[in-house]
């Protein structure tokens, strides 16, 4: 994240702005980057405070990548998904265990539209889980989770979804680490830059899921709104419960 | 150091065609004879390889060829046990395929024929011979990446079933016709028997064994053949080390019964990709590679061309001075059971959804 709360509040203000989408007065939207002693804000995270319980809206699913390989599957481009192998790594500095694991159970759901019915956790010391998990449909997952990355390494993810027609993914083939939209050589060393999005160009990816979210709710009518918000506490209930037992056990169902 | 006198049996392994290279080109070796299975590899043989006699007898080979030192054993895995107890009785060292065999009877049986006779037996698990592996190895010795928390590999193929058919069937891969769980129409035999090299792998690199597995098998990708062809492992090592296996045939193939360019629908036909995670840092390998890329003949689809496979130079060259100069190879019946004894415990776990200690 390099940017502070108030820029993303600017940022989403000139988007509401931009499409004369009126943020009601009677309640918040909170911006978190990753600094607030918040389970599910560590993250960084767009919510809204409701009754005083926060409700988040899982930004990551705002991320193109995501959305694609979520369409891949809804309009059956892959029919009947077998398998799913997720993976995540970080350096921990700001992301723990349990983040990791709440955003790839939600994206692993999310994506395949099913729901996590049960989970073999193997977890090292809170630094490394390699999880294996049921969803609804029969179909299997893996999901590796770890935060053993040096300091400062950027994080390493994959997605990949494998059926009976076709496999979809997050990565290249025959490459095992992500590749990146700009690559600068200079005296330095290596700069990367990955840009996504034209009309928050500047901010990071992660950043920007937080924007497209807060305004993908904010754009909504009141009465869907709180639809949503019944919806993602509910989700956020289960995937707290779920990612509160692969830490509560070195190893358990 | 003089050639060892070699000869390869059945034919039927999805490794025989490597042997055609490996066993012509090796100084250490005189290929002198073959010995096929069926009429059906026998042509096969005599199509890809001249000026080696092929047999359709192993009695009539032997007699034949009695200078005969060494075979290859490339046959199912149900036909390991006979052709071993028949090298003990002639003193015929053996470079077998990487199942032995499940059953742990006669697994000991095995081992105890081949301690009996002090025939080297080799078992080929070719990835101990890797590039990649003996950097992986180097970096992991010289403490690069520390103490190691975790650890996860793939050894992801298409499926072999179609040119090689006994692989789809329970007892000639597996060796008994067992369901994978109470209800479940498939058998054991097919995806994780095909895959020992990652559970090898990783007892080679953490140099720990394994406290317990949890394994779960998907539903098939391909409907019509009768063993699994998906399959996830989790567990952890001795020494704490966490670790995933998939050893999953989840690469699409297309049905072709002699195996070759145009054979893969994923453009990736096999991947081993090996992680590592150490309290200094993580280490990500991905053991075949560089890589070329084409469209073209035959289906035009976008391919992965694998470019060089060395790893049999080093089994040959370890097999020879085992035998010459009377080593036990370090890939024998006494280090490889317990990474079968660890596939055994894969298949009880999915069949009780329970954590298996070992």
């Amino acid at each position: 994240m390099n940017s502070d709360k108030s820029d993303l509040q600017e940022y989403f203000r000139n988007l509401a702005k931009k499409y004369t989408v009126t943020v009601p007065k009677t309640w918040r939207l909170n911006f978190y980057t990753g600094t607030e002693n918040n389970f599910c804000s560590v993250w960084g995270m767009s919510g809204v405070v409701q009754e005083q319980e926060f409700v988040p809206f899982f930004p990551w699913r705002y991320e193109r990548r995501f959305f694609e390989l979520k369409q891949i599957v809804e309009t059956k481009t892959i029919e009947n998904v077998v398998l799913c192998r997720f993976s995540h790594i970080a350096d921990g500095s700001v992301i723990n265990l349990q983040s990791i694991l709440y955003r790839e159970f939600d994206l692993l759901e999310w994506i395949t539209n099913t729901k996590i019915i049960s989970c073999f956790f193997s977890v090292y010391e809170n630094r490394f889980a390699n999880v294996l998990v049921r969803l609804s449909d029969g179909s299997i997952a893996s999901v590796e989770a770890g935060t053993t990355l040096p300091s400062g390494q950027k994080t390493l993810d994959r997605h990949e979804l494998i059926a009976r027609r076709g496999v979809t993914s997050d990565r290249v083939v025959d490459t095992h680490i992500p590749q990146y939209s700009v690559y600068l050589f200079d005296k330095t060393g290596v700069q990367t830059y990955t840009d996504t999005d034209a009309e928050l160009f500047g901010l990071e990816i992660d950043e920007t899921n937080i924007v497209r979210a807060a305004f993908d709710f904010a754009k909504q009518p009141e009465s869907k709104r709180q639809e949503i918000i019944v919806s993602f506490l509910e989700q956020n209930r289960h995937l707290v419960t779920l990612t509160k037992q692969a830490l509560s056990s070195e190893t358990q169902q | 150091m003089k050639p060892i006198k070699i000869a390869i049996l059945s034919l039927t392994h999805g490794h025989t065609r490597k042997y055609y290279q490996t066993l012509r080109d090796s100084p250490k070796l005189d290929w002198v004879a073959a010995c096929g299975e069926n009429r059906n590899v026998i042509d096969l043989f005599e199509r890809s390889v001249s000026g080696v006699p092929c047999y359709d007898n192993e009695e009539e080979m032997f007699r034949k060829h009695p200078d005969i030192e060494a075979v290859v054993l490339a046959s199912a895995n149900s036909e390991h046990k006979r052709q071993t107890e028949m090298c003990t009785k002639r003193g015929i060292h053996v470079l077998s395929m990487k199942i032995p065999t499940f059953d742990p009877k006669e697994y000991d049986e095995m081992i105890r024929l081949v301690d009996q006779s002090g025939i080297v037996f080799q078992i080929e698990l070719e990835m101990h011979y890797n590039p990649v592996i003996y950097r992986i190895r180097k970096l992991v010795e010289s403490n690069t990446i520390g103490r190691i928390y975790a650890f996860q590999a793939t050894n992801i193929t298409l499926s072999p079933v179609w040119a090689f058919p006994w692989q789809g069937v329970p007892e000639l891969s597996y060796g008994k016709r067992i369901p994978i769980s109470s209800g479940d129409s498939r058998f054991r035999g097919g995806a994780l028997c095909d895959h020992p090299h990652i559970f090898d792998m990783l007892r080679w690199l953490t140099k720990s064994d394994f406290d317990f597995v949890h394994a779960e098998a998907g539903p098939n990708i391909r409907t019509d053949i009768e063993v699994e062809d998906v399959i996830l492992v989790a567990g952890k090592m001795k020494n704490g080390t966490t670790f995933l296996l998939d050893p999953s045939w989840s690469r699409l193939e297309e049905r072709l019964t002699v195996p070759g360019a145009g054979w893969e629908i994923f453009p990736k036909r096999m991947e081993v990709n090996i992680t590592l995670h150490g309290e200094k840092g993580v280490l990500s390998a991905d053991c075949f590679g560089p890589n070329v890329y084409h469209n073209g003949v035959p289906n035009d689809r976008y391919t992965v061309q694998y470019t060089y496979f060395d790893e049999w130079i080093g089994m040959i060259d370890e097999f020879v001075d085992c035998i010459r100069c009377k080593k036990q190879p370090k890939i024998n019946l006494h280090w490889h059971r317990q990474n079968i004894d660890a596939m055994n415990a894969c298949y009880e776990s999915v069949a009780t959804k329970k954590s298996v200690f070992l």
